[in-house]
């Protein structure tokens, strides 16, 4: 068995371009939301790519391909995010912000600032909370998507969103409005 | 259900319309104010637009600078590493003695008990010459006091030569038999001029 599996590896994939042409633009907006720059957002996609061409055998259907490239882009997204992590950690000890983020209303500015605001808190998040926030709340996928990209149960993504959402609240200083319940 | 747990089931859209988080809910603020984040979160979302982002036409050729900058990342710190491995090879082999064969050793001495070479290549002391009496006796108790005491027999002595450069290490302590009050007082008239 694991000579067949070596020696399919090493057998040209096909389909891999169809399959890329078919995913690429959902994998960019994902690594996009990581990232939130054109350029990264392609080296993360291409890099997942290389990822994915390397360990093809290890695709079983090609049916799910495309959770298959997800959930190898979001392993890379993680990475990065941890390696971004600590190196933010450093620069907050060498130049620690001084004043707190102010708050935002209701128009498309605030919103915009907002978002700016939100997405500060998540890069300062630890991996998983800050990936399972960014697929849920900003890239919109269900609950068991999220769990499907991050190879993790329900359970454990609604612990993660539950975390990250409370450092957004605290953070932020949101609070509940009297017609939001 | 602790307020932690009862909070993760609330950002489930299936969960969080349950009667005992209802229940939970109307009693506690905190999980409230979790539920209204929530929400706030999904709209934010929904104004987080992604910009139009091409897809290139062949993905290989995609990131070359930073695997440029890479290549010329990993060939300094190569290039720096192989500078220090070559200092830390030279330093280490000034500190090494060299073997035999890499340098000339100077040449050895015979064993210590053969006295006579000592005599002939004039490295004994001299004895003083005896006014009458044996000579021979006392020019070989002094050559052979001499060879006695020799420090670093280990080095001098050719019968250690095949053991190469180990015993220069380890060479005998100083023998200390010439201090003997013996031998202070066989030597006694050798060192004045008694004869």
């Amino acid at each position: 068995v694991e000579a067949q599996l070596r020696e399919e590896a090493l057998l040209p994939w096909a389909g891999f371009e169809e399959l890329v042409r078919a995913e690429q633009q959902q994998l960019l907006r994902i690594a996009w939301r990581f990232t939130q720059d054109p350029e990264e957002s392609r080296d993360l996609v291409q890099a997942a790519l290389a990822d994915a061409y390397e360990r093809r055998h290890t695709l079983k259907d090609p049916a799910v391909a495309g959770a298959w490239l997800r959930r190898i882009l979001v392993h890379r997204a993680i990475n990065l995010h941890r390696r971004r992590r600590v190196w933010r950690a450093i620069e907050h000890w060498l130049r620690p912000a001084t004043q707190g983020m102010p708050a935002a209303g209701d128009s498309e500015l605030d919103r915009s600032r907002q978002l700016e605001q939100v997405r500060a808190v998540v890069r300062d998040l630890p991996a998983r909370q800050a990936a399972a926030f960014t697929l849920r709340y900003l890239d919109g996928l269900s609950i068991d998507e999220v769990a499907d990209a991050l190879r993790i149960g329900r359970g454990t993504v609604r612990v993660h969103l539950y975390r990250a959402l409370a450092k957004v609240k605290q953070r932020l200083g949101w609070k509940e409005k009297p017609d939001d319940v | 259900m602790t307020c932690e747990e009862m909070a993760a089931l609330l950002v489930d859209d299936r969960t969080h319309q349950a009667p005992d988080v209802d229940a939970h809910l109307a009693s506690c603020a905190e999980c409230r104010e979790v539920l209204a984040a929530d929400a706030r979160a999904r709209e934010l979302g929904r104004w987080d637009t992604v910009p139009q982002l091409p897809a290139p036409d062949g993905w290989s050729r995609l990131g070359w600078p930073r695997r440029a900058r890479f290549g010329l990342a990993a060939a300094g710190v190569l290039a720096m590493a192989a500078l220090a491995a070559i200092a830390v090879t030279a330093e280490v082999g000034r500190a090494i003695p060299r073997s035999d064969s890499e340098r000339a050793l100077p040449p050895p001495l015979r064993a210590a008990t053969e006295t006579e070479p000592l005599r002939a290549s004039g490295e004994g002391p001299s004895a003083k010459a005896a006014p009458s009496g044996d000579e021979s006796l006392v020019d070989d108790l002094v050559v052979e006091s001499s060879a006695y005491v020799r420090r670093e027999v280990s080095v001098r002595d050719a019968l250690y030569g095949p053991f190469g450069d180990l015993p220069r290490w380890v060479s005998l302590p100083r023998n200390r038999s010439l201090d003997a009050p013996v031998f202070q007082k066989a030597l006694y008239p050798i060192h004045t001029d008694l004869f």
